[in-house]
């Protein structure tokens, strides 16, 4: 197993940008750079499209950093003991969180009229919608359920990271100096020693974690409910909210794989960051992109094999015209490559194949946003010409800008590896120091 | 100074030895209330088939089926064992390649319980259909004797569906015991069983290359296996999904229906294991351990079973169609004349689950016994409310009708749980009911200074060990 037994260290390895890291601070701000002129040009433009390309970008951004953080929930309560390494890689997502909170707000306020066919005064084609739906579908209530929901689920998710974090900063606060310190002084307030310290984030993050499961897939399903399915408002899918969740967790897994083969390499954590916990994170990227084929599958063969008209318009929308090549590559890329790819030990424990594949992934996982909305506002004549252009890779731009930023943020703050261990890890682990060979027979699976 | 490792997830388990005293131990003469309660299952088992004979000679009308109710309890009854056959493979399929080393002990009776569940389920498209003489048209072989399937039919790719599901599970469920059968064969006394298990057991010496090619065999299987949990009860689901009946033309279905079998599954599990642990003595095999990790798979599977509920009962509103609104299970189901059957689903399988957020009522086997009990009604109910009340108020009001299971249908559905329970108590005395070789792996080691806790009464009935055979295969 490859779990590191017990964090039995001679000292903590307490990684972290120490000092700036210049050159992946300016990367990220040239991108916000870029990134802000292409926004303010494509507003100035054509705001219908600025703020579609804006819509579809906060899509993503919030689908892989909301699928990352929860990931180091999920693994938390599932007592996955392989994941120690990457866990707080997968916190660390949470720094954007806030970010998007915020970019949210101008879509919720601002941007309706362009994103929403049944608000007052939509600017673009109008299509029938019954009217009983007013009572779900009117812009107050719309930004009231998002707002609130999705407030909500960052505010947990932050809470649940500084209970991941306390006891961590506890432990390497005589490390620190300077600004770092005076963070850790602040989040370590009430400090009352290492041992009760644990215990209390213990129970505190197994309280929470589930807690931010729940608001995860129910603010998600509402952001799916609101700026995916009535985009086209005939149009119904029970799964869209799951199939929305669930996707984004294998986005999350993705930007796992890359960001801790990033920092792997950046913070040289190759003797914590071990092949075998690479070959965990490959092998459950690799689940995943086939729990993404079955959940497109399951919702796909249903809305085909019932050929209702308001339900198959937005299958077909998707896969004809301008949309057919873009819809295959989303298939190649979410499934038929990494699943390929990612077949047997060896890609997966290597870094490089595991980063390509990933990064295949994401790619796939940015188009199929983009296709999850875009056919909504153009499809018939208005669909050619393909609607990616410098709007959309320049909104991309900064969006990935203030992602690094982000991150970076984080890294240079917080140990990028999860010193302490919840109580209920430490007791399965009990078993593996006392006695090696138990943990043995399954390990080459 | 000796020192007793004990194992995490077994800690009572003193020794390798006790573990086969312990298991093979149940593959004796049994005593008089397993005779009586096996003779009340073939009991049961009878009374199905004489009422499914008189079915046949009286005519499927005795079942209560008339349209536009065609789908009654008997496809209610195929989904509910079907789904029930979902938790074995999860136990040894799937938290085998998640290394989740608490479900060693209790594998086996999750697997054998699959086994049987599937079986039970296989006999109720046969009694639905009619003419059980014809059953032999369920498999499609084109062109054959003029039938001409068609692929297009969910209920041919249920037919696929359900038989790898068993094929696999069952070939999962004979390759896992074999080393166990080698050392049942080893300590056996009675001539029959013995030859019972020299057969079975393929000739297993447990050498390192046997070994070597049982665990790969092992772990390939689980990897087949594993998709087809999702598989199977998806296809399940399209059965109904496929259809334009409102209520049953639903995107979620698949992976609602799949979270559903699992959340049954494994309540079946604990309601068969944990009267089966008091009375055989099981208590070190089976632990709090055991019931708190189901229960929170339970939950999980309970919150994505509501919130299924939820998006079905959401988006049947939203349509604003009126079929939908008002034929929906969900919607229709909750104020129209089933909104028995419906309530009953959504308080068993939401609200009596929402104690197991308890960690106290997790590891309490007598609250658990109780719960998985409500939740296997619930579940019964909510393929009931699936079928029943989407298929009597479809679109068209001339359609609308209502359903009474018949007397038949009902004696029928309760000799099923005594097929399914004859098997299960057949395999508990018939094969080890426990992994033997792999609780030893999750066992600590032995050493040298080793100290038996249960070393005084070995006197009675510790099955011969034939040349050290069963030590020495591990």
């Amino acid at each position: 197993m490859a779990v590191d037994t017990g964090g039995v260290y001679d000292e903590l390895p307490v990684r972290r940008f120490e000092g700036r890291p210049r050159g992946g601070l300016l990367l990220g701000v040239a991108l916000v750079v870029v990134g802000a002129i292409a926004i303010v040009a494509a507003l100035a433009s054509d705001p219908a499209r600025a703020w579609r390309a804006y819509l579809a970008n906060w899509l993503f951004f919030t689908s892989i950093s909301a699928g990352a953080v929860m990931w180091s929930a999920i693994v938390m309560m599932a007592r996955g003991l392989w994941s120690q390494p990457v866990r707080r890689i997968q916190l660390s997502f949470v720094a954007f969180l806030p970010i998007a909170w915020l970019l949210f707000l101008p879509l919720l306020f601002v941007s309706g009229k362009y994103i929403f066919p049944w608000s007052a005064g939509f600017v673009g084609e109008v299509e029938h919608i019954p009217a009983g739906k007013a009572l779900w579908l009117n812009v107050p209530f719309a930004i009231t359920r998002n707002l609130v929901l999705f407030t909500v689920f960052v505010a947990v998710a932050l809470a649940f990271a500084y209970w991941s974090l306390r006891p961590d900063l506890g432990a390497a606060k005589s490390d620190t100096s300077g600004a770092v310190r005076r963070l850790y002084d602040r989040l370590t307030g009430g400090w009352r020693g290492t041992e009760v310290e644990e215990v209390r984030a213990s129970h505190n993050s197994a309280t929470l974690a589930p807690i931010l499961a729940i608001l995860y897939a129910l603010s998600l399903t509402i952001i799916a409910f609101d700026y995916v399915m009535s985009l086209e408002p005939e149009w119904k899918s029970t799964l869209i909210g799951g199939y929305f969740f669930a996707d984004a967790l294998l986005a999350g897994l993705s930007v796992t794989a890359v960001a801790t083969l990033a920092f792997r390499r950046a913070l040289g954590l190759q003797d914590l960051v071990l092949p075998e916990n690479l070959h965990d994170l490959g092998k459950l990227h690799f689940g995943f992109n086939v729990v993404w084929a079955y959940l497109f599958w399951a919702q796909f063969i249903v809305i085909w094999y019932g050929i209702l008209p308001p339900e198959q318009s937005f299958v077909i929308r998707r896969f004809s015209g301008p949309y057919s090549p873009i819809a295959v590559t989303v298939l190649l890329c979410l499934f038929v490559i990494p699943f390929f790819g990612l077949l047997g030990v060896k890609p997966k424990k290597t870094p490089a194949t595991l980063a390509l594949f990933a990064a295949v992934t994401l790619v796939g996982f940015w188009l199929e946003r983009w296709l999850l909305v875009y056919p909504s506002w153009y499809h018939g004549e208005l669909a050619t010409p393909l609607r990616i252009g410098w709007q959309e890779i320049g909104t991309f731009l900064g969006f990935a800008g203030l992602l690094v930023l982000s991150l970076l943020y984080f890294a240079s703050r917080f140990p990028m590896i999860q010193l302490w261990r919840p109580m209920a890890e430490l007791e399965l682990l009990g078993d593996v120091v006392e006695n090696p060979t138990a943990g043995a027979g399954v390990d080459e699976a | 100074m000796a020192t007793v490792i004990r194992s995490e997830t077994h800690p009572a388990i003193g020794s390798y030895e006790e573990v086969n005293h312990d298991i093979l131990r149940l593959l004796s003469r049994p005593g008089r209330s397993y005779t009586i309660l096996l003779a009340v299952t073939i009991a049961l088992v009878i009374t199905m088939f004489t009422a499914w004979g008189v079915q046949i000679v009286l005519g499927i009308g005795m079942s209560g089926l008339r349209n536009p109710i065609g789908w009654g309890v008997y496809i209610t009854t195929f989904v509910f064992w079907v789904g029930i056959g979902h938790a074995g493979t999860l136990i040894s399929a799937i938290l085998y390649l998640f290394r989740a080393r608490w479900r060693q002990s209790i594998y086996r009776a999750a697997e054998a319980m699959t086994v049987f569940a599937v079986m039970t389920a296989g006999l109720f498209p046969v009694i639905h259909v009619g003419r059980p003489w014809l059953a032999y048209y369920l498999i499609p072989y084109p062109n054959q004797r003029m039938i001409w399937p068609n692929f297009r039919s969910p209920l041919v790719w249920d037919v696929f569906a359900v038989g790898t599901y068993f094929t696999v599970s069952a070939t999962f469920f004979f390759i896992g015991m074999i080393p166990d059968l080698a050392a049942a064969r080893d300590s056996a006394v009675v001539p029959w069983r013995r030859r019972l298990y020299s057969i079975l057991s393929l000739g297993w010496r447990g050498t390192n290359w046997e070994w070597k090619n049982f665990t790969r065999a092992y772990l390939y299987l689980a990897a087949l296996a594993t998709p087809l949990v999702l598989s199977v009860h998806s296809v399940v689901s399209w059965d109904f999904a496929m259809s334009l009946v409102p209520g049953w033309h639903s995107t979620v279905f698949a992976p609602y229906f799949v979270a559903g079998a699992i959340f049954s599954g494994l309540a079946m599990v604990l309601t068969l294991l944990i009267p089966i642990r008091k009375i055989y003595g099981l208590e070190a095999y089976f632990t709090p351990r055991h019931t708190e990790a189901m229960a929170k798979m339970m939950l999980l599977t309970a919150m994505i079973v509501s919130y299924a509920y939820a998006c079905e009962a959401f988006v049947g509103w939203y349509t604003f169609e009126a079929a939908e609104q008002h034929g929906g299970y969900l919607l229709f189901g909750a104020t129209g004349e089933y909104w028995w059957s419906t309530w009953l689903m959504v308080t068993c399988n939401f609200f009596v689950p929402q104690l197991l957020w308890f960690r106290s009522v997790r590891r309490s086997f007598a609250a658990m016994f109780v719960i998985t009990l409500f939740v296997n009604i619930g579940m019964w109910f909510e393929r009931y409310s699936i079928i029943v009340v989407s298929l009597s108020h479809e679109y068209s009001p001339w359609m609308w009708n209502q359903y009474r299971p018949s007397l038949t249908g009902m004696l029928i559905i309760l000799g099923s749980f005594g097929w399914f329970l004859m098997w299960f108590l057949l395999f508990l005395r018939l094969l080890p009911a426990v992994s033997v070789a792999e609780l030893k792996e999750v066992l600590p080691a032995p050493l040298r200074l080793y100290r038996r806790p249960r070393a005084v009464e070995e006197t009675t009935r510790r099955p011969p060990v034939r040349g050290r055979g069963t030590e020495e295969n591990r």
